[in-house]
């Protein structure tokens, strides 16, 4: 049975990355296979830091540290693995991976790569998006919309790599959440995924309650998560088929 | 095809000669050029360690262990020869098999000879290059600047290093990038060539569990050395092919 890594990678900061892979670590626990979690911000870690005791924290400038990230994501595990690319060494990271030949030793243990590209308003990342796609085409590749970052200018419009990574086939669209409660959602101590199943009777001490929100607020914030897990689900259904099919379509 | 002897060696110890030899090894067999290697390192014999199968131990001062290389040319299926010479036997070698007549045969034709000189990053290096640049004739001289040991080369003056390589007139450099620490100590403990690391295959040929990092940085380094051997045209001039 085939297992899945989620890379989501943006060459840029604040492009919404971090909250991403909570998202996607979070479905995977929602769906019953708690991921394997890597957070290559080993200053910041701020996604380890909203999966205490579960994330793997690796400084990819040491060679000990490359080894504990792509070993592990080329052993055989049933379960799901989301790895957080910091912007910092989105360079370092897929040289690397082509380097040492992370996705065909991955696929040869029926492992599939799937790389979640985020580009923002800049033209270079429509430009690094599109190099991306090239250099790992036989890796699954997925564009995200994050509508909190807004539509580039009308001229990189005109740009044939926006045009050629806004024509991908596999777009994850992250809608906007209410400004009102996204300091909510980003606080590490919520768990998504416990929020959205709603069993928080046994909280564990530390963790935010949300029982003090309002039920419009949780409605918004439910709402929001339902369309982002929704969204996941939709294409990771569309990567699995593909897989399955072994089918690849031209990119 | 012309038998070709590769001599690999330097008068100074610790600037790799070994691991040059192996990656000559590695070259050649990814060539589909069969090759057959004498490791002068009596009796220890490190090349043979790594490449049991196509290498020799061999006491380059006796005479029996000198027909065993030389008098085979002809005779072997195998016409690509290395010699890993050890530290310090390198100017002897050279003047025994100037003695034995090797050099003249050379020159009338009869083999292929060629010197890959390596280079460590210190002046007594460069100051081989005078002693043993005339047994080449001029040709096929290699100055092989390994960085395997270093991570800078000829800090002091440049102007030193190439009033040196001004005497070593139709040298050809070949630079040899250095191989991350950990993948070569783990290329050590595996005891196989780099190649068959880079492929995650141990000594019998099975499957093994090598990091795919290091095996990554042994795949990158080994073929960043190869294309240096293309560039040089190294193949063509071992199996006679190229003009010399």
């Amino acid at each position: 049975m085939k297992s899945y890594t989620y890379i989501i990678a943006s060459p840029h900061g604040r492009t919404g990355k971090t909250l991403l892979s909570r998202l996607y670590a979070d479905y995977a626990i929602l769906t019953g296979e708690p991921p394997e979690i890597f957070d290559t911000d080993a200053a910041e870690r701020k996604l380890a830091a909203c999966f205490p005791g579960r994330a793997v924290v690796v400084d990819l400038d040491r060679v000990p540290d490359q080894m504990k990230l792509f070993d592990t994501l080329i052993a055989p595990a049933p379960v799901p693995r989301v790895v957080d690319v910091m912007h910092r060494i989105f360079h370092k990271f897929f040289r690397l991976a082509k380097e040492i030949g992370y996705v065909a030793e991955a696929r040869a243990r029926e492992i599939e790569p799937v790389i979640v590209y985020i580009p923002d308003r800049e033209a270079a990342s429509y430009e690094e998006g599109r190099l991306l796609r090239e250099h790992f085409r036989d890796c699954h590749f997925i564009v995200v919309e994050n509508a909190l970052l807004g539509k580039p200018d009308k001229q990189l419009q005109q740009s044939d790599h926006y045009k050629a990574l806004i024509a991908h086939d596999l777009n994850l669209y992250m809608p906007v959440l209410d400004p009102m409660f996204a300091g909510v959602v980003d606080d590490p101590r919520l768990s998504l995924s416990e929020f959205m199943s709603e069993t928080p009777a046994q909280r564990p001490p530390g963790e935010l309650s949300l029982a003090y929100l309002s039920l419009e607020a949780r409605d918004s914030i439910h709402g929001w998560l339902k369309e982002m897990f929704g969204e996941i689900r939709r294409l990771h259904e569309v990567i699995k088929l593909r897989a399955d099919m072994s089918f690849r379509r031209p990119l | 095809m012309k038998p070709a002897v590769l001599i690999v060696g330097a008068d100074k110890g610790g600037v790799g000669k070994t691991t040059i030899t192996r990656t000559v090894l590695d070259y050649v067999a990814a060539k589909n050029t069969l090759a057959r290697a004498f490791d002068s390192e009596f009796p220890r014999g490190t090349l043979k360690r790594f490449h049991p199968e196509v290498t020799e131990i061999v006491d380059v001062t006796s005479a029996a262990d000198q027909m065993k290389m030389l008098d085979t040319l002809t005779t072997s299926e195998i016409k690509v020869s290395l010699i890993d010479i050890r530290a310090g036997l390198l100017s002897y070698t050279l003047k025994a098999f100037t003695d034995v007549g090797f050099f003249d045969a050379v020159r009338n034709g009869e083999f292929n000879f060629l010197l890959f000189h390596v280079l460590g990053p210190s002046i007594s290096s460069l100051e081989e290059i005078n002693e043993v640049m005339p047994y080449t004739g001029g040709r096929n001289y290699f100055a092989v600047k390994n960085f395997i040991n270093e991570t800078s080369f000829f800090e002091w003056d440049p102007a030193i290093y190439d009033s040196y390589f001004k005497k070593a007139r139709g040298a050809v450099e070949i630079n040899v990038p250095k191989l991350n620490e950990m993948a070569f100590e783990q290329v050590e403990l595996a005891g196989v060539p780099f190649a068959t690391f880079a492929r995650n295959k141990n000594a019998q040929g099975h499957n093994a569990n090598y990091s795919l990092v290091l095996r990554g940085y042994v795949r990158t380094w080994l073929n960043q050395i190869f294309g240096e051997y293309d560039r040089v045209g190294l193949l063509d001039r071992l199996t006679d092919r190229a003009p010399v």
